[in-house]
């Protein structure tokens, strides 16, 4: 019988778990009668008397019709969808963990809600997944594969079997939001009672007849729903399965799972938490020096999961000893990596030339190259300049050059020296010829250059004003002999007329 | 050997003007006071010189001025190289070598370009005898 909360109408509808034609029937889970070994009651039948001593009502009909009830919410087993599609509500869940965690059987993180095969019960029809039970099939079995599929089973390989049977005693630690829900009995503080106790008697009190799931109800895993959960042997006995735990021990109990010092690979994993939360620092030991590597290189490369822890603390052990031993950067001992090369190199044999290396008498110049270290410096210096040295010989500071004024006029003493000696080489020829010509030439340079008389300054008048244009008055000619010659001409041939004209009168007077 | 007074007095009264007192003063020197009457003649020209165009002189005033004195006469035109006396000039207050010239040249060019200086410099008794003290202490530096 499926009891399914419909959210449209609010109610709890039971129907009949029928499954499909077409489906081979499901094997029987081991919860079931006859699928435990014999002389042990099963779990079912030890919940179902325990039920009918409490509340024989309970057990309904397979065939009993779906009555409406008050208080559908208090299921919280399953919904069904406006569409039609039923999906597992986290009540469902919540139910089927602490089921398991009530029992000390099953480790939480092992408890999966919906199988990877897609075969869960999303997948089904509403009267296949929708099944919450009162059928005595609510405890899952938990199997080795489905142990498998965890998260840390996917990190890990397959532990062996003695390491599943240690993992199964020691159920992984409840979650905080994870509470016991006051819902399931036995599940609230004590001198409470519980809401579906609550409920039950007030549906009672009104003469409804409720289809009140027992705790086994909701204990089994959603994986039951289709049938389809992969079975999983139970280390336990039919004692423990009949005693409910007290909430205390509980507590006490989960208190004591989340320690993680009990579970076997809680130093690895706290090792791999470590090195994912600090990246560089495991960077930073894979890019240690090649003498570093060297040390590690004797380590698997790939390390077995039990093995890793070891590894791990080899690791920290021999880089503290690196550390201890290996020089600084900027230390005396900087050096040595370059210093082994050599040591494994050529020796020396000690050929000398005369007095000298052989290299240095191959190549005085580059003998000193290597002795010396990369960046040394040389020190410099100061050579004295003497006086009579070049003007650049022995300048090794600005100020000693000389300036630009030194340059082109020089000392006086210096000066008057150099001057007096050139034109002395120029000029004074200490010669007879010399002075024979200076002798020669200085009556003609007197002769051309004779300076004027004392006593008859002349004073040489400059006009520096221009001379305006005057009229030139009229040239003041005298008689010259032309002139004479020509007048006296003229002057006798004016008397020579006179004297012809007066003998003519006398002629002609004496005649007459 | 050192510049006397006797031929710094003959050569003052040369560029005086007074050529009889130059004839009796340079009769009065001895044949060994050639050297000494030598230095003190170039020594005179090579500072007219500088005082002249040592300065702000330029080729064109030393061509000018070359050109000048040998429009005075025929007779100086004849004696005076245009291009050596420039070049001789020049040599005083340049680096110009002047060593390729002969002595009878260098002897007739220096004495008629020093009237030349004096004269157009027309200089009074003070300054012709401070002239004459530079002129001696150069040609004593020569001959010291």
């Amino acid at each position: 019988v499926t009891v399914g909360v419909d959210d449209t109408s609010g109610g709890v509808e039971t129907v009949e778990d029928q499954p499909p034609a077409d489906r081979p029937p499901p094997p029987p889970p081991p919860d079931q009668p006859g699928a435990e070994p014999e002389g042990i009651p099963s779990r079912a039948d030890s919940r179902a008397a325990a039920a009918a001593a409490t509340k024989p009502d309970t057990s309904q009909p397979a065939d009993a019709k779906p009555e409406p009830s008050t208080e559908p919410e208090s299921q919280s087993v399953s919904s069904d969808r406006l569409d039609g599609s039923v999906q597992e509500t986290s009540g469902e869940r919540e139910t089927a963990v602490m089921v398991s965690t009530t029992d000390e059987q099953l480790a939480a993180r092992d408890i999966e809600p919906e199988p990877l095969d897609g075969l869960g019960a999303f997948d089904g029809g509403a009267e296949q997944s929708s099944t919450l039970t009162t059928s005595p099939t609510e405890d899952a079995p938990i199997d080795d594969e489905r142990a498998l599929t965890t998260f840390e089973a996917i990190d890990h390989p397959a532990p062996s079997d003695q390491e599943i049977a240690d993992v199964d005693e020691i159920a992984a630690p409840m979650a905080t939001g994870d509470s016991p829900p006051f819902d399931d009995p036995g599940n609230e503080p004590e001198g409470l009672p519980s809401r579906a106790d609550s409920r039950t008697g007030a549906a009672a009190a009104n003469g409804e007849l409720v289809a009140q799931p027992t705790t086994d109800n909701t204990s089994g895993p959603p994986e039951q729903a289709n049938d389809m959960a992969p079975p999983l042997e139970i280390q336990s006995t039919p004692a423990d399965e009949m005693s409910q735990p007290e909430p205390d021990k509980l507590v006490a109990d989960t208190a004591e799972q989340q320690t993680a010092d009990d579970w076997p690979w809680a130093d690895e994993f706290a090792a791999r938490a470590q090195s994912r939360e600090n990246p560089a620092a495991a960077n930073a030991e894979h890019s240690q020096p090649a003498f570093d590597q060297r040390s590690t290189d004797d380590a698997p490369t790939v390390p077995e999961i039990g093995e890793e822890q070891q590894l791990t603390a080899e690791k920290h052990t021999a880089n503290r000893d690196l550390q201890t031993e290996t020089p600084e950067p900027g230390g005396e001992n900087h050096g040595q990596g370059p210093q082994d090369v050599t040591d494994n190199g050529p020796k020396d044999l000690g050929l000398t030339v005369g007095d000298k290396a052989v290299r240095e008498h191959i190549d005085p110049a580059g003998a000193g190259i290597g002795e010396q270290p990369e960046g040394h410096k040389e020190r410099f210096e100061r050579q004295a300049r003497d006086n009579d040295a070049s003007w650049a010989d022995g300048i090794d500071r600005l100020s000693d050059l000389p300036t630009g004024e030194e340059l082109v006029e020089p000392k006086p003493e210096d000066d008057d020296s150099s001057r007096a000696e050139r034109l002395r080489k120029n000029f004074f020829r200490d010669s007879g010829d010399y002075q024979d010509s200076v002798k020669k030439n200085i009556t003609i340079s007197h002769d051309a250059f004779q300076r004027p008389p004392a006593g008859h300054p002349e004073i040489k008048v400059c006009r520096e004003d221009p001379v305006a244009p005057v009229v030139a008055s009229m040239p003041q000619h005298s008689v010259d002999i032309a002139t004479a010659t020509a007048n006296a001409l003229i002057i006798s041939a004016v008397f020579g007329e006179g004297i012809r004209r007066i003998r003519e009168r006398h002629m002609k007077g004496g005649e007459r | 050997m050192a510049v006397t007074d006797d031929q710094v007095a003959a050569l003052r009264a040369h560029l005086a003007g007074d050529i009889t007192e130059h004839e009796r003063l340079y009769a009065q020197l001895g044949p060994a006071a050639g050297t000494g009457y030598n230095a003190l003649v170039a020594a005179a020209f090579c500072t007219a010189v500088e005082r002249r165009f040592a300065k702000d002189g330029t080729t064109a005033d030393v061509v000018k001025f070359v050109g000048d004195v040998r429009a005075q006469s025929e007779r100086l035109s004849d004696v005076i190289d245009p291009r050596t006396a420039e070049r001789v000039i020049r040599a005083v207050y340049t680096e110009e070598s002047v060593e390729d010239v002969d002595d009878k040249t260098m002897g007739g060019t220096q004495i008629v370009l020093l009237t030349a200086l004096i004269a157009d410099a027309q200089l009074d008794d003070a300054g012709l005898d401070e002239f004459m003290t530079t002129a001696r202490g150069l040609a004593d530096q020569w001959l010291s």
